[in-house]
């Protein structure tokens, strides 16, 4: 749905959007495209993250300036961030976020060689989303 | 995006704790760059990553850096980026406050 030439992103949709991609994951794993899986699954924790704005804010719909791709800074706006210190599941997200994102907000695992990212990478990847007590994944479900 | 943030101990605290992590006598760089105030980003340049993944470089400083900083210092680390001399030389560029960034933003 648009209004105005802006899309209009529900909360519902992004806890729906980050469950496609966790299983867009999955199905990416097992053909052994890690990159391509990899950016799939820190797509869902930011989904997950700016539905968690929407739910800080008591909105339905995120709104427009919330629309970046920084997971802690996302992680800032929704309200969490206090709640996440000191647990293993904030290392795993400065992990998601370090593999990528240095100096530069505008670089990221699109444009790293896709080489660079092998199974076990990914593996390692897949713990830091959805292990059943630290994953990110896992965490930020809990809290919705 | 400025490095090197002044007049904050907690800079220098965590600089410590991060060549704390490395080799000793191994060439090493650590840059800061603000990430929102507070939070701070840090670039670890250091052959001791040579050969690891960024996966594992990743895993590497974290499990590290979880005994080595207290939970203040540890909440204001954003991130870090490790990284080898090669790769610093080939996706930084030195400002001209002695600092470094990204060769390539958009």
């Amino acid at each position: 749905m648009s209004f105005g030439g802006s899309t209009i992103i529900e909360r519902s949709l992004l806890e729906r959007l980050a469950e496609e991609r966790l299983g867009d994951f999955e199905t990416l794993m097992a053909a052994g495209r890690y990159a391509a899986a990899i950016y799939l699954g820190v797509y869902a924790v930011e989904c997950l993250l700016k539905a968690h704005i929407c739910k800080s804010l008591d909105l339905d719909a995120l709104p427009e300036t919330y629309e970046k791709h920084h997971l802690l800074v996302l992680l800032l706006h929704s309200g969490l961030n206090r709640r996440i210190q000191g647990m293993a599941v904030y290392d795993n997200l400065r992990k998601l976020d370090g593999m990528w994102n240095p100096a530069d907000r505008a670089r990221n695992i699109r444009y790293i060689d896709p080489s660079r990212y092998v199974r076990e990478i990914a593996e390692m990847v897949r713990g830091w989303l959805v292990d059943p007590q630290n994953g990110v994944v896992t965490w930020l479900r809990s809290q919705l | 995006m400025a490095s090197q943030p002044a007049l904050d101990p907690d800079v220098d605290r965590i600089r410590e704790a991060l060549a704390g992590l490395l080799t000793p006598g191994r060439p090493y760089r650590i840059e800061f760059i603000h990430g929102p105030w507070p939070f701070l980003r840090a670039i670890l340049v250091s052959d001791d990553f040579e050969g690891m993944h960024v996966g594992q470089r990743q895993e590497w400083i974290w499990s590290r850096l979880r005994d080595g900083l207290d939970a203040k210092l540890n909440s204001r680390l954003f991130s870090v980026y490790p990284c080898t001399w090669n790769e610093a030389r080939n996706e930084f560029e030195e400002t001209d406050a002695g600092g470094l960034r990204a060769r390539y933003g958009s």
